[in-house]
């Protein structure tokens, strides 16, 4: 499909910065998701072991 | 293109891929033979059936088959809000169900292409997608196009409500394509610096805007622009989630967020006054559907006619009570959030028309005249404020209800009114309750009389002329 027709415009600006931040913003959120994940592990542990 | 006996409407033009016709009465979009390819993959894709399920986006009904395109009827809204008119808690909701909708839509191979405000209605307090036509075909390599209108429709406004004051929130009102980042930085408190999402996606983002502004580069077919994958997409959707999240609106101390606490309203006016509206909804025969509470702060009184099944716009001005009111509101079970729709609104400077030609959005009195108005302890504010005189005050209500008014009248020895004249001289020394009833008796039949015992006020039943 080549539906590009891009009707509003979404700015150079916009575009080039995601791509110049989201390594960093990745790296934050994986690390996030990672730590979350560990924490309801230890809590299901935890939990179980009441 | 043209549509015998379907009205195109004057707000919706700017998205090739589908507009709004209306035919007595009813709203529908017209999807054009060039976006059917994606609105099937809407569909076949799961997307569609997902989100409407979840009560995400509007449903709707393939209705007509043309040539050139597919006509589909969604389900009606009650009564359109804008952004503008919504309290912090609404606006973070349609933040929120536009992220939302964005991450689902990437993991079905679908992306939004705009993330405007005015994409979300309100039904009573759920907010809802509207506009089938805003989803394309997900492309890996591309960031999301959005973004910079994500943050000026919702990150902009919501920043500022947050950390700032929560009548920034009226900007939208001046800035129908959002808050530009750059004027939302300037307003903001130095301390919001330190807060990493803020840095990122507002300061940093709005000096990447004035940076690259003069440089336009082409999106499509860009070796440069050839590394988001789907999951810095979803982590970029996760971040901005996440920062939506953490907002709360700034504590201010407004005139009306305490009205009840702070003013001569026992606990027994509260009731008598609630018994009397419900005495008189009662005692209407025909059917009423659509009611207005002007000046309605937390909504005391809008629930009554919510109640009853009477769809319930409930206006005031001041942002720090509408957003009391919509947490209320989430806190309870249906049916008041189907039918309770509270929404900032200026009794004395009502949404106007904007955006080209000013009719993109339009006034608020072109959006439904209601069956019943409710105006409990307004109009001497109104009075007071402005000057407003019995015969311009009686003129508006009859403009505006199709039938029904609930008034109370302060009397000039109440002590509310006392307090508000104290250094007026003899400004309003016209106001008294005669005058009063020989302006409104011109426009309405008097329904009921009720003094509120041990007070100076009166409540008035009045059906239009």
């Amino acid at each position: 499909m080549s539906h590009i027709l891009l009707y509003i415009d979404p700015g150079s600006g916009s575009i080039l910065y995601q791509l110049i931040i989201a390594g960093s913003i990745g790296a934050i959120v994986s690390f996030r998701n990672y730590f979350t994940g560990i924490k309801t592990w230890l809590g299901a542990k935890f939990s179980s072991k009441k | 293109m043209q549509f015998p006996g379907f009205e195109r409407t004057s707000s919706s033009f700017r998205d090739p891929d589908g507009f709004i016709l209306k035919k007595e009465g009813i709203y529908h979009r017209f999807l054009p033979s060039t976006y059917l390819p994606i609105y099937q993959l809407l569909v076949e894709s799961g997307l569609y059936q997902q989100l409407t399920s979840e009560g995400l986006l509007i449903k709707h009904e393939e209705t007509d088959r043309f040539n050139n395109g597919l006509l589909i009827t969604p389900e009606q809204i009650p009564f359109i809000s804008y952004p503008y008119e919504w309290s912090f808690q609404q606006l973070k909701d349609a933040a929120l169900l536009t992220l939302n909708i964005q991450y689902k839509a990437i993991e079905k191979g679908l992306s939004l292409k705009d993330a405007s405000a005015y994409n979300v209605q309100f039904i009573g307090s759920n907010p809802v997608f509207i506009d089938t036509s805003s989803f394309e075909p997900f492309e890996q390599q591309l960031p999301w196009k959005a973004y910079g209108q994500f943050c000026q429709h919702f990150l902009s406004p919501l920043v500022l409500m947050a950390k700032k004051d929560l009548r920034l929130g009226n900007l939208l009102s001046t800035y129908i394509e959002g808050i530009p980042l750059d004027l939302t930085v300037k307003l903001l408190p130095f301390s919001s610096r330190f807060n990493f999402g803020l840095l990122t996606h507002l300061y940093w983002h709005a000096k990447a805007i004035t940076q690259f502004q003069h440089k336009h580069t082409a999106v499509k077919n860009n070796p440069k622009i050839n590394s988001f994958s789907k999951q810095k997409h979803l982590h970029f959707i996760q971040h901005l989630l996440g920062v939506i999240n953490s907002l709360a609106p700034v504590k201010q101390k407004t005139v009306w967020d305490d009205y009840y606490q702070n003013h001569n309203y026992t606990n027994t006016s509260i009731s008598f006054k609630k018994a009397w509206i419900q005495s008189c909804i009662a005692r209407i025969k025909s059917p009423i559907k659509f009611a207005w509470d002007m000046g309605a702060n937390d909504g005391t009184f809008s629930m009554i006619p919510a109640e009853k099944g009477i769809y319930t716009i409930a206006m005031d001005f001041d942002r720090n009570a509408v957003n009391e009111h919509c947490k209320k509101l989430n806190q309870l079970a249906k049916p008041y959030i189907s039918n309770l729709l509270p929404l900032v609104i200026d009794v004395l400077n009502p949404s106007a028309g904007i955006g080209w030609n000013n009719e993109e959005k339009s006034g608020i009195f072109l959006r439904g005249k209601p069956d019943l108005i409710m105006a409990m302890a307004l109009i001497h504010h109104l009075v007071q404020g402005i000057n407003l005189s019995f015969d311009k005050l009686a003129a508006f209500f009859y403009e505006h209800t199709q039938t029904y008014l609930l008034i109370e009248f302060i009397g000039e020895d109440d002590s509310q009114w006392k307090k508000l004249n104290m250094n007026r001289g003899n400004l309003f020394n016209w106001y008294n309750e005669e005058n009063f009833k020989t302006a409104f008796l011109k426009h309405f039949d008097i329904v009921n009389v009720t003094p509120i015992p041990d007070s100076a006020r009166t409540l008035y039943m009045f059906r239009r002329k």
